[in-house]
């Protein structure tokens, strides 16, 4: 289960820097609980979150249905892992 | 025609008339377009698939219902077509804008798909992200 998780990390972290074109960072550079938004985090904004719900539909068949939901979802590469591995149906 | 989403009055209302799917700009000899030299900037290409896009969401996303106005918030992936600039533009001409709006939403954002056509021909493509506000 620990190495599933690992590979689905990995895969969370390339979506976010391929999706968002984060172009100076490896996705390797991300901390799985890193915050994702603010200034003390990876620094991404609304619309970086919007592109994020898209890729989650895209490449794992997961629809994050609000904002309220997406709060929780996308605070974290950990958060995301959990929320993808109890919905995914990719 | 629902213009009231677009917080733009004349002369940066660029569409007008809905279309299926879409919108359509006609070119009016003395129009706004069809001074200087004749040439469609991409920028205002831009915000004319923008404002054809609101006039489309209006109608189809559930986001829309409550706010009282539409804005481009981004723009990413956008092709433009020599031609766009190297062909003049004439009086009769007719833009025809193609909006795809199966691209999903999350809170008041929406990405959508915009082609602007010439004679069948594409000038510019655009993901566009639009923001509803209020």
């Amino acid at each position: 289960m620990s190495q599933d998780n690992s590979e689905l990390k990995a895969q969370i972290k390339q979506l976010i820097v391929e999706r968002l074109k984060l172009d100076d960072i490896e996705p390797g550079d991300i901390g799985d609980a890193q915050p994702l938004f603010g200034e003390d985090g990876l620094g991404l904004d609304s619309i970086d979150a919007l592109e994020l719900v898209l890729g989650l539909e895209q490449d794992f068949g997961v629809r994050v249905e609000d904002e309220e939901v997406g709060a929780t979802v996308l605070a974290s590469v950990d958060a995301l892992t959990q929320f993808v591995t109890e919905r995914r149906t990719i | 025609m629902s213009f009231e989403l677009l917080p733009h009055r004349h002369p940066f209302r660029l569409v007008d008339q809905r279309a299926d799917g879409g919108a359509v700009v006609r070119l009016t000899a003395g129009g706004p377009l069809l001074r200087g030299d004749r040439s469609l900037p991409p920028t205002y290409a831009i915000e004319i698939l923008a404002e054809a896009a609101i006039f489309l969401v209006r109608e189809t996303a559930a986001e829309a219902e409550g706010a009282t106005v539409m804005y481009l918030g981004g723009i990413s992936d956008a092709t433009i077509s020599p031609t766009l600039t190297t062909r003049p533009l004439v009086a009769g001409d007719s833009l025809d804008m193609r909006i795809e709006t199966t691209r999903s939403s999350f809170g008041r954002m929406r990405k959508l798909h915009g082609v602007m056509l010439r004679d069948g021909e594409p000038m510019v493509e655009a993901d566009l992200i639009l923001v509803a506000g209020s």
